[in-house]
């Protein structure tokens, strides 16, 4: 179930990516991305936890959670309520264009790190999910590329987020940089699905 | 001669008051306060004595020793104290009459620790913690709230809001389950104490009770009743962040039949087996209906009581 569950979405990317013909209307890509975001959100928390178990202690203890640590390089989901309220479409689709454009960035990067790790082999399923994930997060940014062409606004610079010196090289710190990265991808897609909501409201009015 | 009378009548008065500074100011200079705790002890010293003798005065009645009052020529100890005890002590020279030093005693006990609850009642606009002390301090009694998000720098409440026993954080953080911590400190002459709050807001969520709520029966359908509602005023955003429902009813003075149902839209229909019930056992019968709004999976919930004939 869930593998065919895993190759309709990626079904629906490669439709959504290669859809070269008659674009979508805006009001149905919006649909449609919140349906992928759906799907999203059970593996996002899925990764998650298959990371922190595949770490070892004390990643793996129950209730592990360090929430005020983040990642320079990483934008976190985290903004007021009424500054939310207030951005405007084309705000909102380019902080999310730019949030899951540096995911993919250090999802790469985490999947290097359990390659320096040596745990490439033992954690063949984390690879997996991993490896699917970025792919869905190319679609998803796929979608969002199209929506912003749709209203006319132009893609967020991404810059060069990965340089050498901020990457520290202990084993501890690559295993706690996989573990923010994991845990702000299932904050962001919490935070996605809201904003899709809120564009659904404002595309059926 | 009313001249004289009145610069007479005017000398008088500068004269009495010349002496009423200079009275003034041997009796009324050393004043001092002092807090004590009831049912403890306390030491009252003497200041600038002369080379007379020393005697202590509550309140003009001259103290002696007892097991529980310890007097010597500069310090008056009192174990054990009690409220009836409190006054105006008085060390002074009794020959000549002349007052060293007056000594408010005041007593009460040092604050309890502070009692804090945090809630949201109109997430996501805001968060508002309220707090009261444990016990009556019966002493002047100062209260510190400050609170900081995450790690982020600390931000103090006012002293007037701090008063009042209730504060309101706004721009809550979305998206991102940081915990915010929150600390009262309750401060008096005897003492403080301090309650630390640590919650994530999504955690402490209780939307009000739902508004507008109406029974009206179902034409073609006498089984049934429509149970109608809103979401409550305060809720900011209910097409955003969506409240659930839960109904319970259940024929009145028998918790036996109670029927539970989920809701997410504002009205349902609900299936009056319980009015099947009423119907075979009394001509007219009550019906107690149950209505809470919830978020999430919590248990924290408000609810309204419909009473239905």
């Amino acid at each position: 179930m869930q593998d065919l569950r895993g190759i309709l979405s990626l079904l629906l990317i490669q439709l959504l990516g290669h859809s070269q013909g008659a674009p979508i209307a805006v009001p149905t890509l919006i649909g449609q991305t919140h349906d992928l975001l759906l799907l999203l959100q059970e593996k996002a928390s899925a990764l998650l936890s298959t990371y922190l178990t595949a770490m070892g202690l004390p990643f793996s203890e129950p209730g592990f959670s360090l929430p005020d640590m983040t990642l320079i390089g990483l934008p976190s989901p985290s903004i007021g309520y009424l500054a939310w309220r207030r951005l405007t479409d084309g705000q909102r689709l380019s902080e999310n264009y730019r949030a899951y454009s540096l995911q993919l960035e250090y999802l790469q990067l985490v999947l290097d790190d359990l390659q320096a790790l040596g745990l490439g082999q033992s954690s063949g399923k984390l690879t997996e999910q991993l490896t699917t994930c970025r792919t869905q997060i190319q679609g998803l940014l796929a979608n969002l590329r199209s929506l912003l062409e749709a209203l006319a606004q132009p893609l967020p610079a991404i810059g060069e987020p990965l340089d050498s010196k901020a990457y520290g090289t202990s084993d501890f710190e690559r295993k706690l940089r996989g573990y923010i990265v994991c845990r702000e991808y299932v904050r962001w897609i919490d935070r996605t699905l809201r904003d899709f909501a809120l564009l659904s409201d404002s595309a059926s009015t | 001669m009313y001249l004289k009378l009145t610069v007479i009548l005017g000398s008088v008065i500068m004269l009495l008051h010349i002496i009423d500074i200079t009275v003034g100011q041997a009796i009324g200079d050393d004043v001092v306060t002092q807090y004590g705790q009831i049912g403890a002890s306390v030491t009252l010293t003497c200041g600038n004595i002369d080379n007379g003798a020393v005697e202590w005065q509550l309140n003009d009645s001259k103290i002696i020793q007892t097991r529980n009052v310890e007097l010597t020529r500069t310090k008056l100890t009192l174990f054990n104290i009690d409220v009836s005890q409190e006054g105006q002590y008085r060390c002074r020279n009794p020959e000549s009459g002349r007052t060293y030093r007056t000594i408010s005693l005041m007593l009460g006990y040092p604050p309890g620790k502070p009692q804090v609850t945090c809630r949201s009642v109109r997430y996501p606009l805001n968060v508002v913690c309220l707090w009261k002390l444990e016990n009556q301090t019966y002493l002047p009694t100062w209260i510190n709230v400050s609170y900081r998000y995450g790690t982020e720098d600390v931000k103090q409440c006012s002293a007037e809001e701090a008063l009042q026993g209730k504060y309101t954080i706004e721009r809550i953080q979305l998206f991102s389950k940081i915990s915010y911590t929150v600390k009262v400190t309750a401060t008096n002459p005897l003492g403080s104490r301090s309650t630390i709050t640590q919650f994530i807001v999504e955690k402490i969520i209780k939307p009000d009770p739902p508004t507008e709520v109406s029974v009206s029966p179902i034409p073609n359908q006498p089984k049934k009743l429509l149970l109608q509602w809103k979401p409550p005023a305060t809720w900011p955003d209910p097409s955003l962040f969506l409240l659930k429902y839960r109904i319970m009813y259940w024929p009145e003075g028998s918790t036996r039949y109670q029927m539970e149902e989920d809701c997410s839209k504002q009205f349902a229909s609900v299936v009056a087996f319980v009015l099947m019930l009423c119907d075979l056992h009394q001509p007219t019968c009550r019906v107690r209906f149950l209505l809470g709004a919830y978020v999430f999976t919590q248990r924290l919930r408000s609810t309204i009581k419909l009473v239905i004939s």
